[in-house]
This record gives C-alpha cells, sequence and structure tokens, in this order.
C-alpha cells in the first residue's frame, strides 16, 4: 500500500472517531440533531453539548494525544531505544508533584484559580524532564541511556513523594489528585484550546524543520560528527521540544503513559524508514490512540466514566510487552 | 573478625533505632516507660496502651518490612546480574499489589494469609514474566521492562479501583505506611520471612558464585538455574510480603544493600545480616520521621532520601550499562 493512501485511512479512522465521540454519551444527538446543527437550527440545549462540551474535548484530546506521541517518537530518535516513553522518564510524575503542590499551596479545594493548575503541573513536569537532561551528561557528552535510566529513577522517586503532603489532604483533594494521575481528561474548554492550539503547532513545526537530523540520529555519534552535525545541540534542541510538549499535553489531559510509546511504533512499522512519514503518521496515531480511549473510557461502563490514560494503559500495556519480547536490541 | 563488629554495631543500632522509634511520635514517651511496658507488662495504663497496642506493631512492622525490602532487593541484584535491580524496578511490587487489589475484590473477606498468598503469586508471575523477556538482553532492558509493566498495572488497578469504588484501598496501597498493622499479621509474616531468610543463609555460598557472572557459573558447573530460582522465589516472597503491609516501598531495596556492599563488600553469609538489620533500622526511623512530619506516608519519605541515592548509584555504577 502506498504511504499517502495509509495517512489517509489514518484520518479517516481519526474523522469517524471524532464524529463519535461528538453524537454520543450521556446526551446522545440522533442525525436529525446533526442535520439541524448544520442548517443553523438547532434548539439551545444541543447547541451547548456539541459546541462548549463535546467540540473542545474532543480538540483537546486530538492535540494532546499528537503533542504526546510526537514527544515519544523524538524520544525513541535520540535514545535509539524503541521504548523510551515521556510518561517513563518521569514527565507524568513532575506534573503530578505540580498538581500536589497546586492543592497544598494554591486552591485547597481545587475549586478557584482553575487556570494556574496546567501552568503548575506544566512547569513542573518541563522543570522535572529538564533536571533528568541535566542529570544525563557523561563527561560532556549527553549519554541517552543514561538519560532513560534517570528518567526512570526520577519518575519512580517524584511518584513516591508525590504523597508527601497528601496527610493533610481531604476527600476532595484526594480524588482530584487520583483522578489526574489516572489520566482524566478534564481541560476541555475553548479557553484551553486557544492556548493549547498555537504551542503544540509552533513547537511541532520546529521539530518538522528538523527532521532531517531525526532521521539521521540512528546512525552512531562519531558518524554524525564526521558528516558535520552538532550532534549535542541537536539532542538538546530536540529533548527541549519533546520536553515541552510532553508536559503540556499531560498538564491538561492528565498523566498518560503509552501514547509516546506505541504511537512512534505502529507509525514506524506502517511507514518504515521515510521520516517524513513516520513523523506525520505518529501524530495521526497518536491523536487516533487518545481519541479512541477517550470515547471507550466513555461508553464502556457508562455513565461511569473510565479515565482515558487508565484505557490507554490497557490498550498499551500488553502491547509493550508484546514489544519487550519482539524487540531484539534495546 | 572484623565482620563481627560490624554485625554487633548494627545490632546496637538497629536497638537504637527501635527504642527512638518507640518514643518519639505523635506522642512521646520517656525511654523508662517504654522499658517498663515492654518488659514488666503488669497493668497497662492509657499510655502504655498506645504504647503495646499501636505503637509497638507500627515499630516492628516497620522493622520487618525494612529487612524484607532490603534483603530482596540485595538477592535481586545478585541473581539478575544488575546492580539496579529492586522489587519496586523489577515490577514485583505492582504485580503483588494488584493481585491484592484483585483478589480482595473477589473475595471481599479474605483472610491476612489468603491475600499474602495472592500477593506473593502476582509478584511471581510478574517477576517471571519479566526475567524471562529480557533473560538474554541488556540490563538496561530489564529495567524498562520493569518500568512499563509496573505503570500497566497499576493503571490496571486503577480501573479496578475505579469501577469497584475503593478509593480508600488505593490511598493506602499507593502511599502506604506501616500504621494500622495488627500483631496478629505480624505473627504471620515473621515465621515465614525467618524461614525464607535462613535458607537464603543457606545458600549464600552459592548467591556469592553468582557474583561471577554467567560464564563462570557455567564452567564451575554450579546448577545455576535451579539457584536463581529459588533464590528468586525467597526474594519475590520477602517483598510481597513487605507490600502487604506497608504498600510499595521505591528505592529502599536498592540503597540499603549498595551502602552495604560499598562498606563490606561482598560476601552473602555476612551481606545478608548487614542488609536486613540496617534496611530495617532505617525503615524504622524514617516511620518516626513520617509520624513527627504529621503522619506523611513513610514511602514518600523514603522516596525522597532514596532518588538522589539512586542517582549518584546510576552516575557511578551504572556507568556500564549507559
Amino acid at each position: 500500500m502506498r504511504n499517502p493512501l495509509k495517512l489517509v485511512i489514518i484520518a479517516a479512522l481519526l474523522l469517524v472517531t471524532v464524529v463519535l465521540t461528538l453524537v454520543t454519551g450521556t446526551f446522545s444527538l440522533s442525525p436529525g440533531d446533526l442535520l439541524d446543527l448544520i442548517m443553523g437550527r438547532a434548539g439551545a440545549d444541543v447547541n451547548l453539548v456539541f459546541y462548549e462540551f463535546r467540540m473542545p474535548r474532543v480538540i483537546i484530546t486530538i492535540l494532546c494525544g499528537a503533542a504526546l506521541a510526537l514527544s515519544g517518537l523524538i524520544l525513541q530518535v535520540i535514545s535509539r531505544n524503541p521504548l523510551a516513553d515521556p510518561g517513563i522518564i518521569g514527565v507524568n510524575a513532575g506534573s503530578g508533584f505540580g498538581v500536589v503542590l497546586f492543592l497544598m499551596f494554591v486552591s485547597g479545594g481545587g475549586s478557584n484559580n482553575l487556570y494556574a493548575l496546567p501552568v503548575m503541573s506544566f512547569i513542573a513536569g518541563l522543570i522535572t524532564v529538564l533536571l533528568v537532561f541535566v542529570l544525563s551528561f557523561v563527561r560532556g557528552s549527553f549519554n541517552s541511556n543514561m538519560f532513560i535510566l534517570i528518567g526512570i529513577a526520577v519518575a519512580m522517586g517524584v511518584t513516591g513523594f508525590l504523597y508527601v503532603f497528601t496527610s493533610t489532604f481531604d476527600d476532595r483533594q484526594m480524588t482530584m489528585l487520583n483522578q489526574y494521575l489516572a489520566g482524566n481528561i478534564w481541560g476541555d474548554t475553548w479557553a484551553f484550546v486557544v492556548v493549547i492550539l498555537p504551542y503544540i503547532l509552533v513547537v511541532s513545526v520546529f521539530a518538522w524543520m528538523k527532521i532531517n537530523e531525526m532521521a539521521m540520529l540512528n546512525l552512531e555519534d562519531d558518524t554524525l560528527r564526521g558528516l558535520g552535525m552538532n550532534v549535542n545541540v541537536e539532542k538538546v534542541l530536540l529533548i527541549i521540544c519533546a520536553a515541552m510538549l510532553s508536559s503540556v499535553a499531560v498538564s491538561v489531559a492528565g498523566a498518560i503513559s503509552f501514547i509516546g510509546l506505541i504511537a512512534p511504533h505502529i507509525a514506524r512499522l506502517l511507514f518504515k524508514v521515510e521520516m517524513k512519514f513516520v513523523f506525520i503518521g505518529t501524530l495521526g496515531i497518536g491523536a487516533l490512540l487518545l481519541s479512541v480511549s477517550d470515547l471507550i473510557g466513555k461508553l464502556l461502563l457508562a455513565p461511569l466514566i473510565i479515565p482515558a490514560g487508565i484505557v490507554v494503559a490497557l490498550i498499551g500495556g500488553p502491547y509493550f510487552i508484546y514489544l519487550l519480547m519482539t524487540a531484539r536490541k534495546v | 573478625m572484623k565482620d563481627g563488629w560490624l554485625v554487633l554495631l548494627l545490632c546496637i543500632f538497629a536497638g537504637v533505632s527501635f527504642f527512638a522509634a518507640m518514643m518519639f511520635g505523635v506522642e512521646n514517651y520517656s525511654v523508662g516507660k517504654v522499658v517498663d511496658t515492654l518488659f514488666w507488662g503488669g497493668e497497662l495504663d492509657r499510655a502504655g496502651g498506645i504504647l503495646y497496642e499501636i505503637r509497638l506493631p507500627r515499630v516492628v512492622a516497620a522493622f520487618l518490612a525494612g529487612l524484607m525490602i532490603s534483603i530482596s532487593g540485595l538477592i535481586m541484584q545478585t541473581v539478575t546480574h544488575n546492580n539496579l535491580s529492586e522489587p519496586s524496578i523489577l515490577g514485583v511490587n505492582a504485580g503483588a499489589n494488584f493481585a491484592i487489589v484483585a483478589a480482595t475484590l473477589v473475595l471481599p473477606v479474605l483472610s491476612f494469609a489468603a491475600m499474602l498468598t495472592a500477593g506473593f503469586l502476582g509478584g511471581l508471575v510478574v517477576g517471571v514474566i519479566i526475567l524471562f523477556v529480557t533473560r538474554f538482553r541488556s540490563p538496561i532492558h530489564l529495567i524498562l521492562a520493569g518500568a512499563g509493566i509496573s505503570l500497566f498495572l497499576y493503571a490496571v488497578t486503577d480501573f479496578l479501583v475505579i469501577t469497584n469504588n475503593l478509593g480508600q484501598y488505593l490511598a493506602f496501597f499507593t502511599s502506604g505506611g506501616a500504621a494500622g498493622v495488627s500483631l496478629g499479621q505480624l505473627g504471620v509474616i515473621a515465621p515465614v520471612a525467618a524461614v525464607v531468610i535462613v535458607i537464603l543463609y543457606v545458600l549464600s555460598k552459592e548467591l556469592d558464585v553468582f557474583l561471577f557472572g554467567e560464564e563462570m557459573l557455567a564452567s564451575l558447573g554450579q546448577n545455576q538455574r535451579m539457584y536463581q530460582v529459588i533464590t528468586l522465589v525467597c526474594a519475590v516472597l520477602l517483598a510481597s510480603m513487605s507490600v502487604a503491609i506497608v504498600g510499595n516501598v521505591v528505592f529502599l531495596g536498592l540503597l540499603v544493600p549498595h551502602i552495604v556492599k560499598m562498606i563490606a563488600g561482598y560476601m552473602h553469609r555476612w551481606t545478608i545480616l548487614y542488609t536486613g538489620l540496617f534496611g530495617g533500622a532505617l525503615f524504622m526511623l524514617s516511620d518516626m520521621a513520617a509520624r513527627m512530619l504529621n503522619e506523611t506516608p513513610v514511602n514518600a519519605i523514603i522516596a525522597m532520601i532514596g532518588l538522589p541515592f539512586f542517582i549518584y548509584i546510576i552516575r557511578t555504577r551504572g556507568r556500564k550499562y549507559a
């Protein structure tokens, strides 16, 4: 099958998922309602559900899925390790700690200053990754295996001391934290879309401009230096992109793992070595995975909503184990 | 000779930690009060009651948990030929945690022993999977596998918790702590732990041989697969029992054996004793600190101490993996 055709199929699947997400739920919309919406003669309630509740949520889901996937692709390319994932190396834990700090010091009930929450979790996630990054230099050059090891250590350690203030939390705060850690997409209003859309777009375009470097990074560092690439600088720039993408995604969508691991992997299975297609495919598959997970979480045990992060992990975990069994060299 | 002194020193350290842990907390008691309550018995007043009924089980649980986690970490490091192995890193804790929650769901009135068994089986399955899929691969593969499987299992556990409204249960296992353990439960765990540790102690020469590496093992003619299985089952058993009483403790099983090996070398005959005593004492002290800091989860405190140390270990001893 030709590569562009595969991309079209991914886009079509994404479109189907989006439409299904828009019409299903506690307040389900009939085809008639949809027709009314398009003709602009729908009732106020339909308009409200469609434009104020579901539309921004779908957009956020797509954006975050794509951002996490791209972040994973960059990390895998840089570390030359097919098992790298932003969640495994500490972004989620760092952002979670930001949420704890927010609940502790900014808003006890978690109800006011709601926009401070993503900002704090974003900053905490970003600082965590950059810290891991700084610690993984060995004798002046960036060592990607060290990056992964220290990332795992930091993820575990920060996940551990996340709970340091929780003895003072009441039930509501604890529920909020648990929901966050389970990957419940909560930043689903237009305000978040307005901030996040341009941000992710800019970072992704920047990463796109580095696509030739990404394609070459599977060569040895020495070879690349011989070819005239400043390997350290390129890796630093790309890692910062990855950190910015994943921490913003996690800060509005909650702690979601495995998307950054699976999406690039599927993209590589589909598109082999053509980096441009792998890049776009990764974005599409990431968006598809997260929106499908959100849809499944909404429908599976309705009216109970299962956080998208858990659904992703339920799908991604077995895939990860399969990868472990088959990956020849790590 | 030197080793004998070190054991004595660690015994004293553990003893002092025990008394400190008994004395300090939300309410403080004098040494005299503690000694009176523990050794003279008689009728208990209110303070004595608190000491005997609440604090003693908690301190003993902390000691046992620290001891079990540390020895388990030591054995895993030796047998997997990996300096960074540890029950929580290999996903054994996540497996035990998942199995305990799942078992509680299936049979709500589960006895403590049955809960321990479930945890053990869960931890064992994960341990076997991880060792199987990573047997011939690099140490970093082992650690990534553990991290990924842990993430997966915690998500599955979360799923069970959310769909069955077990919020309280989850809060306990994720943040953990030695509070709320009864002497009866310790009476189940202590004998099992003792037997397991004796087995490991008897096998200490075989464990020493593991340190030579796989090729040497083969040429020496040791039946390494058998000893690997026996010792790992022991290590998983210790780790899963600690999960059942204090939840998921990260890094302790890594930190303690490393400190011990830096000071006292590698012979298991001694390191098993040192790690056990030192780990137990450390956990009692951390739990005491947790009590004094407004009942902060003790696992958070250990993670906070352990993280810088872990990074240090990775940067010094783990460099050969990177």
